[in-house]
């Protein structure tokens, strides 16, 4: 497995709480830091403010991005991701309570590896997030660090 | 003077010249026995001379028969003598008591030359009227007809013979005015100058009937003092039809110039109106007297057009100009009113005269500019109605995608946090808080599935149809095979008719399909053989309709109204689950296609759900 860090941006604590428990309960061990809007997110990945001292370099293994957020949303979130060469192989799950059509194509379209929609009932719920980690952390081969996309 | 006095004064005259015979102008010579010329005056020795003898020469031999005829003093004979170029009358008087004949001459050359030309004049008069290439009669006072020429005689096929009399004649061949003719014809004999008599209408021999126009003169008086006429015919009845033709042609375009529906008018090349109908005097508003010949056209064109239009009136004229012929224009009538009009314009050919018709449109151009308003404003409306109907929409997809993210959420935290509370404090929880955190959770997702449902039923009226050629039948066996791979315990007979394909939106369908098939499937879950049919049969005005018929818990028909409305369910939650909303969402996809939807069954009995969808 690897030893990646999870980005999990997400403004609801609840939910926060809730993907915690789903990944403690699929045995996925892996570190998760969570930023609470989507300027956090981006201060993360580019090591801005709080995350300044960070070396760019170390990507996390994968960001779960909840579509809406405070100032700035997930669709901006991922755009900007997508942007930069440092961050563009990043995996990035669009994780959402929406199956609204236009999220889904905005999500493809924006280059969002998978979209997941967080189902109301629980075991549903740690069950998507238990396949999540195993898809993202165990099975998928992530880009080496520099390389392809950091044109 | 009668002819027995010019007799007797003849004789009178021979006496006194029998007297001094030498002093006489005229011949005198006296014959005696043996037709012996025994004396002759100047006048007869210069006769007899022309006639190569002298006194005591025998008399020629058509003298001697004229003495032949044994005249007498009390009978006188006659006899004519041509000597040379001159013709002597020649009374021969004889005197018995004396043995003599006294012969008395007189030069009648020229009265016998003004007596030929009077017959020759005589006989080309007959010749004229006998040959005149129009019906002539002489008629007498009295009514005796004298002549009918040839022509007339043609003409008619009455004979001469026919027609002895002028009453005769108008017996014949008039029907009912020959009264009046014989009367006309009666009072021309007392007549001086020629006379017009007009008109009649003849009868023919053969039953035609033709129109003769009579001229009659009188003229002069027959040998025993009658008076003589002549009345000449002229066969108009050719002339007549021509000009019938003419008139009823001209009352013809007389109609149609007064009924054209226009105001229509003439007008010569100096812009005088010359000819205006009814319609034209009312949109001028004077009467026709008081417009033709005398009204301008100008004078009723409104000022800001007259340049324009008197262009139009010279171009029209000129030799290789043009004007337009059809144009509207601003009128104005006599008292200052201003009408638009539509004037449709020509020069009738091979004239300088203008034939003009003139529609009043002003009440139409008002009408359409009044509509032009209406429409406009409608329009405007339309609008404001699209944008609010466009804003309520936008804020319809905003509520919609609010209630997806922000009403879920708090949904899963609930579920989620009560299995927490059931998985981490397991030990803690009696078997009524187990229970009541399972109630809680299935709360929750129950209220998920709402949402869900709510939110699809949202979706159909807001999404964009896009119609595409879909196979029916295919999508049903799919939606048939999730069902089976979701329910393998189920035993269900599915019959689904081969190759029924439509035009449609194949989300929208899918999902009228999934909602009909599913709850077929659902409906039938308690029986042990149970059977859905998916298939289609004829409807009305060549469309199709579909159905769906399962032989499942069917439904009361008295609720039939309520299986569509949104949350209306017929059966409880705990027999048959669902949200209310799967046959709601059938009726508005159905609806959108432009189709319908409606049910039938039985309790127990199943139930068909007939569809049809507007296939463009």
């Amino acid at each position: 497995m690897a030893d990646g860090v999870i980005l999990l941006v997400e403004d609801n604590p609840d939910d926060v709480e809730l993907t915690m428990r789903g990944l403690r309960q699929g045995q996925i061990a892996n570190e998760v830091v969570v930023a609470r809007d989507g300027v956090e997110a981006l201060d993360y990945l580019w090591c801005r403010g709080e995350w300044s001292e960070r070396d760019v370099e170390e990507a996390p293994a994968v960001v779960l991005l909840d579509i809406q957020l405070p100032k700035i949303d997930g669709l901006e979130v991922l755009e900007q991701i997508r942007s930069d060469p440092r961050t563009r192989p990043l995996p990035v799950v669009m994780l959402t309570s929406s199956n609204e059509e236009r999220d889904l194509i905005g999500s493809y379209d924006l280059g969002a590896n998978s979209f997941v929609r967080k189902p109301v009932d629980f075991e549903q719920f740690a069950e998507a997030v238990r396949q999540l980690g195993l898809y993202w952390l165990v099975i998928n081969e992530p880009a080496p660090p520099g390389g392809a996309g950091s044109d | 003077m009668g002819n027995a006095g010019a007799r007797r004064a003849a004789a009178r005259e021979r006496e006194v010249l029998a007297r001094f015979p030498a002093e006489n102008p005229r011949p005198v010579l006296r014959v005696v026995a043996d037709g012996i010329v025994n004396y002759a005056n100047d006048a007869a020795m210069a006769l007899l001379a022309e006639l190569g003898l002298e006194v005591g020469d025998q008399v020629p031999r058509s003298w001697q028969e004229t003495l032949a005829r044994s005249p007498s003093p009390s009978r006188p004979c006659a006899m004519e003598v041509t000597a040379g170029d001159r013709v002597f009358a020649f009374t021969c008087a004889p005197v018995p008591e004396f043995g003599y004949v006294n012969f008395y001459g007189m030069d009648i050359t020229e009265q016998r030359a003004a007596e030929e030309a009077l017959i020759e004049s005589e006989q080309r008069f007959r010749r004229a009227v006998a040959n005149a290439p129009f019906p002539i009669m002489l008629h007498a006072a009295g009514g005796e007809v004298l002549t009918v020429n040839e022509v007339w005689v043609e003409a008619t096929g009455y004979a001469a013979e026919e027609i002895p009399t002028v009453g005769d004649w108008t017996e014949l061949a008039y029907d009912t005015d020959g009264d009046a003719v014989a009367e006309y014809v009666s009072q021309l004999h007392e007549l001086t100058g020629r006379v017009d008599e007009g008109e009649f209408v003849i009868r023919t021999a053969d039953g035609d009937t033709r129109i003769w126009h009579f001229h009659s003169a009188p003229i002069g008086q027959l040998p025993d003092g009658r008076g003589l006429a002549m009345s000449i015919a002229m066969d108009v009845t050719k002339r007549r039809a021509a000009e019938n033709a003419l008139r009823e042609s001209e009352e013809r375009y007389r109609t149609v110039f007064e009924n054209t529906g226009a105001a229509t008018c003439l007008i010569d090349e100096n812009r005088t109106i010359v000819l205006a109908n009814q319609g034209f005097a009312r949109l001028v508003g004077a009467p026709r007297d008081e417009i033709e010949g005398s009204l301008d056209f100008t004078e009723v064109i409104a000022p800001h057009e007259k340049e324009r239009m008197v262009g139009y009136h010279d171009a029209r004229r000129a030799p290789g100009r043009e004007a337009p012929n059809r144009y509207e224009f601003d009128f104005v009538t006599l008292d200052g009113e201003m009408r638009r009009v539509f004037l449709h314009i020509d020069v009738i050919p091979g004239t300088e005269t203008s034939v003009a018709s003139l529609v009043d449109i002003t009440e139409l151009r008002q009408a359409q500019k009044e509509l032009q308003v209406l429409t406009e404003e409608l329009e405007e409306r339309v609008r404001d109605r699209t944008a609010q109907l466009e804003a309520a929409n936008a804020e319809l997809e905003a509520f919609a995608y609010s209630v997806s993210h922000d009403l879920r959420a708090p949904l899963r935290a609930i579920d989620g946090f009560s299995q927490a509370v059931v998985e981490d404090y397991a030990e803690d929880l009696d078997d009524t808080a187990r229970d009541y955190l399972r109630r809680v959770r299935r709360a929750s997702q129950r209220m998920g599935s709402l949402i869900d449902d709510l939110l699809q039923l949202s979706r159909i009226t807001r999404v964009e149809l896009f119609r595409d050629r879909v196979d029916l039948s295919a999508m049903a066996r799919e939606v048939v095979d999730e069902l089976r791979a979701q329910h393998p315990e189920r035993v269900v007979e599915v019959v689904i008719e081969p190759d029924m394909t439509a035009d449609v939106d194949r989300r929208l369908i899918r999902t009228a399909l999934s909602n009909l098939l599913g709850n077929a499937w659902k409906y039938t879950a308690k029986l042990s053989e149970a059977k859905i049919e998916f298939g289609s049969q004829a409807g009305e005005q060549g469309r199709r309709v579909y159905r769906v018929i399962d032989n499942g818990a069917g439904f009361d028909m008295q609720y039939a109204g309520k299986l569509f409305q949104p949350f209306q369910r017929l059966h409880r939650e705990d027999e048959f689950p669902g949200t209310g909303i799967g046959l709601a969402t059938v009726r508005r996809v159905i609806r959108r296609h432009g189709g319908d939807v409606w049910a039938e069954g039985a309790v127990d009995e199943g139930a068909t759900f007939y569809f049809t969808l507007n296939e463009a």
